[in-house]
Order: structure tokens, then sequence, then C-alpha cells
């Protein structure tokens, strides 16, 4: 070799020792892992039985509804951060042009553009949890962040842009309604607690109709071990659904990542994974929330508070127990049964007109994002589409547009 | 250590330059104007400016950190891309490269040599524009408990403790572009070249970061991770975006490093 090429070597073999690095890298965590055979039951059993009640991790949420993406509210003045993680929050809308440009958004605009950030590109989050009643969730935005901590019967948010916190009062836990609350929640508030086996036959007895329930090979999630659980609807279901993979770590049974793929979609419709996971408990510092001297904190007590509780909280308490084998059971507890029409995936929630949120009407992001079809107006994901119906109905479901308009010309 | 003398020269070289003292005036005066500005008016609204600038009149640590974020995206690669495309360039155009060379250090030896001085021509660099703001800060607003991203409030202590890693931080971002500036240093004559060229990549590999067409190449970019420091206002901190940024400019380091011995040992030296 002449002596000038020997020079050039390192110039060589340290970008290929790199990408030999980040190629092998790759393999390892694409792996399939070698995982004791468990039936679908089993991988079930497994969840209902996870020991699990402290942890803390980092949690990685990637959308793709197939809506475009909105302009970036949230961008710094001049230079900015390479910009896929970050969101608009709510209060940022006047520095840059926003939707619509030229005029300031409405401020229910902007609440709809924000939740239509949240549920578009992607997302970090860290996640502490220790026991039941302490957790504390960081959505990590490029230059802020949104905090929500409960400790005991205080929840608070805090918005690091805006600089504001947001103090309420959870009901006590001894309390009457608190109870009934973690009825409506779990279930299971009095009595003998289910063992897994037996909440895994329930959750598989109330699926069979309408689901496929299979375990696929093993993957990785967060470096450890997962079994993925795909519940695949069967065909008799019309629902923009493909399947749900939800992938359960080996050894301590805690679902680690959870993707929805949506039909004739290749990438995933939502796919929400710990990047990393620790099964410990976190430092019991961080449940210790101190708003910031300089902040703008708000009081709110769900008890005596009659704004929002009474759509959601006020109705689950005055509605009858669902039955264990009622199929709204499966859904979580809230809207009055009335509103849904068939069970299983192609439900179809209609909410009736006087309750229709007057913003949603009026919204001219609404009005840009919705198409017209028949009978109203129609927002589509690729995942739930939104009938707003020419009456002021409003309807939603996992289902191609068909299905809606059948369900509003039918009741 | 033999080649002490020659770092200590080296460090010599890059700190007796008038240039280099007011390349560094130059970035102590952006914190300054900063928190001058913000005393004169009575400061920008929440949510408006750069990121942080709402809280300095609250709080005057907060220059040093909005003086930082000024600071990355132009000043301070400007600055190290003259420092560092001078490494070479600026012996060779002098006519002193083959003096060095004769020298009994080898001239990878000299590489290092150089691109240590150009390294820590970064660290103070970022040390001057967190000590400037801090200093100017605490005549200006006083300095108290810094409010962190995630709504914690730490101490005085280990808020000065957080501003310090943060300029660790920055000084790192920079060190994969000091490794460029010194490998385009060695392929010119002309220093002039070779620092122009430095700085147009940095800006270059930033406005790639912005397209979203490119987010295959973003993990790859130098200028990727320049503005995580802000993870370091989180609490607990977030080590990770700290560890992805030290390991692509070391890997950064390691190519351009590599790239510039093969380039300088193989070169003809004539000037």
């Amino acid at each position: 070799m002449k002596p000038a090429l020997k020079k050039w070597m390192p110039a060589a073999a340290i970008p290929a020792v790199i990408a030999a690095t980040g190629v092998g890298l790759g393999i390892s965590a694409s792996a399939t892992p070698q995982l004791e055979p468990k039936t679908a039951e089993q991988v079930i059993e497994l969840m209902a039985g996870s020991e699990v009640t402290a942890f803390s991790g980092r949690i990685h949420l990637s959308t793709d509804l197939g809506i475009p993406a909105l302009p970036d509210a949230g961008a710094p003045a001049s230079f900015g951060p390479p910009q896929d993680v970050q969101s608009a929050g709510p209060g940022d809308g006047p520095s840059t042009g926003g939707p619509g440009a030229g005029a300031r958004t409405s401020a229910a605009d902007a609440g709809i553009a924000g939740l239509l950030n949240l549920v578009s590109g992607s997302h970090d989050a860290r996640v502490y949890v220790d026991g039941p009643d302490k957790a504390r969730v960081q959505l990590l935005e490029g230059m802020g962040e949104k905090d929500v901590i409960r400790n005991g019967t205080s929840l608070w948010t805090y918005d690091s842009e805006a600089n504001e916190a947001v103090h309420t009062t959870l009901p006590e836990p001894g309390s009457a309604s608190a109870s009934k609350f973690r009825e409506h929640r779990g279930g299971h508030a009095t009595g003998e607690a289910p063992t897994p086996g037996q909440l895994a036959d329930t959750f598989l007895a109330a699926a069979e109709p309408t689901t496929t329930t299979t375990v696929e090979d093993g993957s990785t999630v967060a470096g450890r071990d997962v079994y993925n659980l795909v519940l695949t609807p069967k065909k008799s279901q019309t629902t923009l659904i493909e399947d749900v993979t939800i992938g359960v770590d080996a050894a301590s049974g805690v679902p680690l990542a959870v993707s929805v793929d949506a039909v004739g979609q290749d990438a995933a419709a939502v796919d929400l994974a710990f990047t990393s996971f620790t099964p410990k408990a976190p430092d019991a510092k961080l449940f210790d929330f101190t708003p910031p001297a300089d902040a703008t904190v708000h009081e709110k007590n769900l008890q005596q508070d009659s704004n929002w509780p009474k759509h959601t909280y006020g109705q689950k308490l005055q509605r009858p127990m669902p039955s264990k084998d009622d199929a709204a059971h499966q859904r979580p507890a809230g809207p009055p049964d009335d509103w849904f029409t068939g069970t299983g995936w192609d439900t179809v929630a209609t909410i009736p007109a006087e309750q229709v949120p007057a913003e949603l009407k009026t919204s001219a992001l609404v009005g840009q994002l919705a198409t017209d079809v028949d009978g109203g107006k129609l927002l589509h994901t690729s995942l739930v589409n939104v009938l707003i119906s020419d009456d002021g109905r409003v309807l939603v479901g996992a289902v191609p547009l068909q299905r809606l308009q059948a369900v509003a010309d039918g009741s | 250590m033999p080649g002490s003398a020659l770092l200590v020269s080296e460090l010599a070289l890059v700190f007796r330059r008038r240039r280099t003292w007011a390349m560094l005036a130059a970035l102590g005066a952006v914190p300054v104007l900063v928190a001058v500005a913000v005393r004169l008016t009575s400061g920008p609204p929440t949510g408006r400016g750069p990121a942080f600038l709402d809280r300095v009149a609250g709080n005057g640590l907060f220059v040093a950190i909005v003086g930082m974020f000024m600071c990355i995206p132009l000043f301070l690669p400007l600055t190290v891309s003259v420092v560092a495309g001078d490494t070479i360039a600026g012996e060779a155009g002098h006519g002193t490269l083959r003096y060095l060379l004769i020298a009994p250090a080898s001239r990878g030896r000299l590489l290092l040599v150089k691109y240590f001085g150009a390294a820590v021509f970064c660290l103070a660099a970022a040390l001057v524009v967190a000590l400037v703001g801090v200093l100017i800060g605490l005549a200006l607003f006083g300095v108290g408990p810094v409010t962190l991203l995630s709504g914690d409030t730490i101490p005085l202590g280990e808020s000065l403790g957080r501003i310090g890693l943060m300029a660790a931080y920055v000084a790192i971002s920079l060190w994969g572009l000091a490794a460029i500036g010194l490998f385009i240093s060695t392929l010119t004559d002309v220093p002039v070249g070779a620092m122009a060229a430095t700085a147009v990549l940095s800006v270059a590999s930033q406005i790639l970061g912005q397209l979203p067409q490119l987010d295959w190449l973003h993990p790859w970019l130098f200028t990727q991770h320049w503005f995580g420091f802000a993870d370091l206002l989180r609490e607990p901190i977030l080590w990770a975006s700290f560890g992805e940024n030290a390991l692509l400019q070391a890997g950064y380091v390691l190519v351009f490093g590599a790239l510039a011995y093969g380039r300088l040992s193989t070169k003809d030296v004539l000037s």
C-alpha cells in the first residue's frame, strides 16, 4: 500500500465503524426476542395480573391521521430549534399567522388548533407514577412543557409557556362521590376483586362477537421484550380501524406500546410507546408541586365547580350502573347510552344538537377543515369520521362516511 | 508531558490575538444588549420574542439563558468558524506551516494541538456569554431561584449550576463544527476561505434541519441538538438530549479529525 493511502485509512475506517455500529444497533433493536409462547388469554391474564404500580418512563406518541399539518404556531421568533416536536399552546396564536392568517384567531379556534396539534405529528412525554394516587406527566415541547401532577386529592396542571397553573381538588378518597366515581371507573370498589384470569375471560367473552384476538411475534419496546396482542375487528364490522396492537411487557405485564392501524394506510395512525421504562418508584419530590411564585394560579373545586363536571362526572353519577354484560361497559363511562348506535367497532355516537358546543358550529377552522357531503359537513381522519349534520347533530365514529350517513338518516 | 509546551503555545497563539478578544467581547455584548433593552422597556408580553425573554425582568439569571439562545444559531458558530478555519490555513497563509512541520512534532500531533486550541475557544465563548449574562442580570434585575419549565423552582446555587451545564452543552455543540472547520482549513492556504466555508456549512445545516422533507437526515445534522439545552431546564434534567448531542458531536470530531489527518499528512506543504 502506498504510504499516502495509509494516511487516509482512519478517514475511511471511522465512518465505516460508525455505520457498522449503527446498523448493528438497529438489527439488535428489531430482532425478535425469544419468548415462551403464550395464548391471547394468557397474555391478557399477564397484563391483568401486573403488579407494577410504580414506574417512570418516557413515552413517544406519533400520530398520522391523514389530516393536513397545521401551520406551526409554536415557533420562536427568528431562529428556532428543529420543529418536529413542537406543538402549539393555545396561548401563542397571536405571535405567528396561525390558521386564520390576517385575522386574530378566536379563542375557540385556538383551542381546537391546540387539540389538533396534540393529535398530529409526534410528541414526547415523561411519565412518573407511584401507586394509584400519585402521578406526574410532563409533555415535552421544544422550549416549553406542560405538566399534570396528581398527589392524593390535589391535581395541578402547569403550562410553562403561559406560566399558568390550575389547581383542582379531587374528591376525598373516602367520600361517597369518590367511591361512586371509582365504581364507574373500575367497577369494583367493593367486594372481591376478580382474578387476572377472570378478567381475561370477561374481556375475551365481551370481545368475541366483534374481535379476533391473537398473539403475534414478540418485539422489543424500550429495551424490554414484549408480547404483541393484536385485536382485529371481524369482517362483519364496518370500521376504519384495521387492527390494534398492544405490546405487553413479558417480565412485568405492563402494556408498553399501543398502536392503531387504519384501513388503507401504511403508517400506524396512532403509535404510542415507551422509549424508556423503569419499574421503580420515582423520586417522591416529583409529586410535591408548588407553583412558581410569578405564575397565574387558578383554583378549581371539583365538587363545587358546576361547569365542566356536569357533562362528565355529573352525568356519570346519575346514570344507572351498567351491568357487566352491557356493551357500554367496554366503553369509557361518560355520555348517556342512548347516544350510541351499534356495539363493537362500528359504534356511532350521536350528539344531540343541543349538547353540541356552540364553538364547533361557529369555528372558522372547522369550516376550513370540513368538506361538504350529503346531509352535512364531514371532518375526515384516517381513524375517525365526524359528521356535522345539517340539523345540528354531530355523529362520531371510527367508521366510513356511509355508515355515519345511514345512522343520521335512521334516527 | 512533552506535548504540553506545544499546547500552551497554541493557546497563547489563539488567546493573544486581538481578534479573539474582539470576538469574545462581541459575544459578551449580546446578553448586555438583551438586558439593557428589557430594562429600558417594560419587557415583552408573555410568549413573545425569543424563548424565556419574558422571564428576564423577573430574574436576571435568564439573561444568560436568553443570551445563549440568541448566540447559538449564528454568532457562536461564526466566531468558532473564524478560529477553526484559521488553524491550519492561517499558518499556511503566513508561510509558517513548514516551520511548524520541521519541529520534531508529527503532523498528527500538530492537528491535535490545533484542534485543542479551537475547542478551548468554543468553551471560552460559551462561558463568556453565560458569565456576562449572569453578571449583567445581577446588576440590572437581581437574581433569584429559577423556575424550571416543569414549574418547579430550584434554589440559586443549583440554578447557577444549571447555567454552567448549559454553557457546557453549548461548548460541546460547537466542537463538531470546530472539527469541520479544522478539516476545511487543511484544504486551503487561504484562511478566509476556510472560515467562510465553515460558517456557511453551519447555516446550511440549520436550514436543512428546518425542512420536513429531509427528516431522515435530521438526526445526522451537527446542528440538530443545538437548541436541546432547554432540556437542562426540566425537573428532573432530561439527560437524553445531552447524551445524544455529545455522541453526535464526538462522531463529527472523529470523522472530520480523521479526514483532516488524511489531508494534512499527505499534503505537500510548500508554504
